[in-house]
């Protein structure tokens, strides 16, 4: 009878071991491991740390400048380039320009990893059913998992800095573009592929001259999507050292400051605005054969 | 058109097939779509190949650049056998041109790229020597003016017309068509007929699925009528039109001239 009176559940001395036990062969694993993998990370940081130091320590007129270039030729329009030298103008008038470059450099690494990581396996779980099915849940589980609960064990890993909060921007962000990489190779016309076949073509040939230029629309709105993913996680990877505009919002949060809170937060916004802007009609400018169609 | 290259392997036939076809057998699951083919084509031969839709006749033609793979009977491609050998595979698709129903074009590429872009990549040429010969096939299609378009931008007429430049660049001994006439427009029928008709004068193998007699008439060596899976009667166009021995190709000659 006590059956269905209470669920059946482990006796709490087990299930006390049972998590111990978990917890005490990671702390096994990072005591052994942990140092390999943090330098094996340290090109990364080598890269984060000069970036952020190239958008501080260049005066602010020429980061201006490349800025307003970038997005120029990202556009090719001139309104939103001015927007864009507008809003930085603001930004750093309103004292967020060291903030805002740090978040702009953690973003442009985390991006430049997504991408370089994500497109080759889009490409294999585009080539094979069985990497597609591996992969797909570990796609999910990496989207949906709170960010909170990966931070422990990367936290354990690595400490608190800026490594970590880079990992945790990456894994958080690059599931878009895997699988915009994926679905836009798969959804290369069959017949077209079929005729590139009948020319011989070898697989590498058939991925890079028809497969991927045809999938470039997709795997460019998995770029847009990855970077919005990435500035959205900058409060919380602020959480674990990572600077940029997370840190005033995480103070402004502890100490209910309105104002700096919702200033730190609509320069995120901004910034959002700018890439998704500026990566949108680099996207539609590569599909310049479709608008002639009918 | 013609390939100055003579055959490499040695052959002691004076003139060997160049496309050998020996009980060949196929079928997509269960259903039997090709029984006991034998087919030999000569240089330079024409062939028509006709029939009532799923007598198999499609499937036929993309068995010989393994579009489709058989199970039983072999295929010999100008001395090569097919096998599941990829590197031998690609060779022989290297070699044999296919025009295909729907075009089949490359949507993100410029005609001119369309017709460079497997010399470029998989015959390594140069693009100024690609790029020579595309606009030499283009204007033989009469659509040099049309080079630097998308596809998008062109008629169902043109298109195939840049389908069989693109096809010619590769210097194909032989063609493939598969119905290349089927979608399109009545009035653009025409000019790709003159460009294939043009093409065989030049001397080029042809395979043709099509169901325009007009053109077997006047192009074919040899017209095939196939249905259920076999070649029913094969003969030279007078004759196959004019007295066709079995009763099906009667019946089916009836249903596609008499109206």
């Amino acid at each position: 009878m006590s059956l269905f009176a209470e669920f059946p559940k482990m006796g709490r001395a087990e299930l006390r071991d049972f998590k111990k036990g978990i917890d005490e062969s990671f702390k096994d694993f990072t005591r052994d491991y942990g140092e390999a993998i943090e330098h094996f990370f340290d090109p990364l940081l080598y890269f984060l740390v000069w970036l952020e130091r190239l958008f501080l320590n260049s005066p602010w007129p020429i980061v201006m400048t490349a800025i307003a270039i970038l997005v120029y030729f990202g556009s090719r329009s001139l309104k939103l380039t001015f927007g864009a030298i507008l809003a930085f103008l603001v930004i750093g008038y309103l004292d967020m320009w060291e903030d805002t470059m740090a978040t702009l450099a953690i973003i442009s690494v985390a991006t430049i990893v997504c991408i370089s990581v994500g497109i080759p396996i889009g490409i294999l779980m585009a080539r094979s059913n069985r990497a597609q099915t591996l992969i797909t849940p570990i796609l999910d589980v990496m989207q949906t998992i709170p960010s909170f609960v990966y931070l422990i064990p990367v936290v354990m890993l690595l400490g608190i800095g800026k490594v970590p909060g880079l990992l945790a921007v990456c894994i958080y962000a690059i599931p878009p573009i895997v699988r915009l990489t994926n679905l836009g190779i798969r959804l290369v016309d069959k017949d077209v592929m079929e005729a590139s076949e009948a020319f011989g073509a070898s697989y590498s040939q058939k991925l890079l001259g028809v497969q991927i230029p045809l999938a470039l629309p997709n795997i460019f709105a998995g770029v847009n999507q990855t970077i919005m993913m990435a500035l959205s996680m900058v409060v919380i990877a602020s959480m674990i050292g990572v600077k940029g505009l997370g840190v005033p919002v995480l103070r402004a949060i502890s100490n209910q400051y309105l104002a700096l809170g919702v200033m730190n937060g609509l320069a995120i916004v901004v910034l959002a605005i700018l890439f998704d802007r500026v990566s949108q009609k680099f996207g539609k400018r590569l599909q310049a054969h479709t608008e002639s169609m009918k | 058109m013609t390939q100055t290259t003579k055959a490499k392997k040695v052959n002691l036939d004076t003139n060997p097939p160049i496309i050998k076809i020996d009980k060949l057998n196929k079928w997509f699951g269960k259903f039997h779509v090709l029984k006991d083919i034998d087919l030999q084509v000569n240089k330079t031969e024409k062939i028509v190949i006709c029939g009532p839709s799923g007598s198999g006749k499609s499937t036929l033609i993309r068995c010989i650049n393994r579009l489709e793979v058989h199970q039983e009977g072999s295929i010999v491609v100008d001395g090569t056998e097919l096998t599941d050998d990829v590197k031998q595979i690609n060779e022989i698709r290297s070699d044999v041109g296919m025009v295909f129903q729907h075009f089949n074009l490359f949507p993100h590429l410029t005609v001119l790229e369309n017709c460079t872009l497997a010399p470029i990549w998989v015959r390594k040429k140069s693009k100024m020597e690609a790029d020579e010969l595309a606009m030499d096939l283009l204007t033989k299609v009469r659509i040099p003016d049309q080079a630097k378009k998308y596809p998008g931008q062109l008629s169902g007429g043109q298109q195939q017309r840049v389908a069989i430049a693109r096809a010619l660049c590769m210097q194909p001994r032989v063609m493939l068509f598969d119905e290349p006439t089927s979608a399109l427009d009545p009035e653009m029928i025409k000019e790709v007929l003159e460009t294939m008709i043009e093409l065989a004068e030049s001397g080029m193998t042809m395979l043709v699925v099509t169901h325009e007699m007009g053109f077997a008439n006047k192009v074919a060596d040899r017209v095939i009528f196939m249905d259920e899976g076999q070649i029913v009667e094969q003969n030279d166009p007078k004759n196959f039109f004019n007295n066709p021995k079995s009763d099906r190709t009667k019946l089916f000659l009836s249903q596609i001239l008499n109206h």
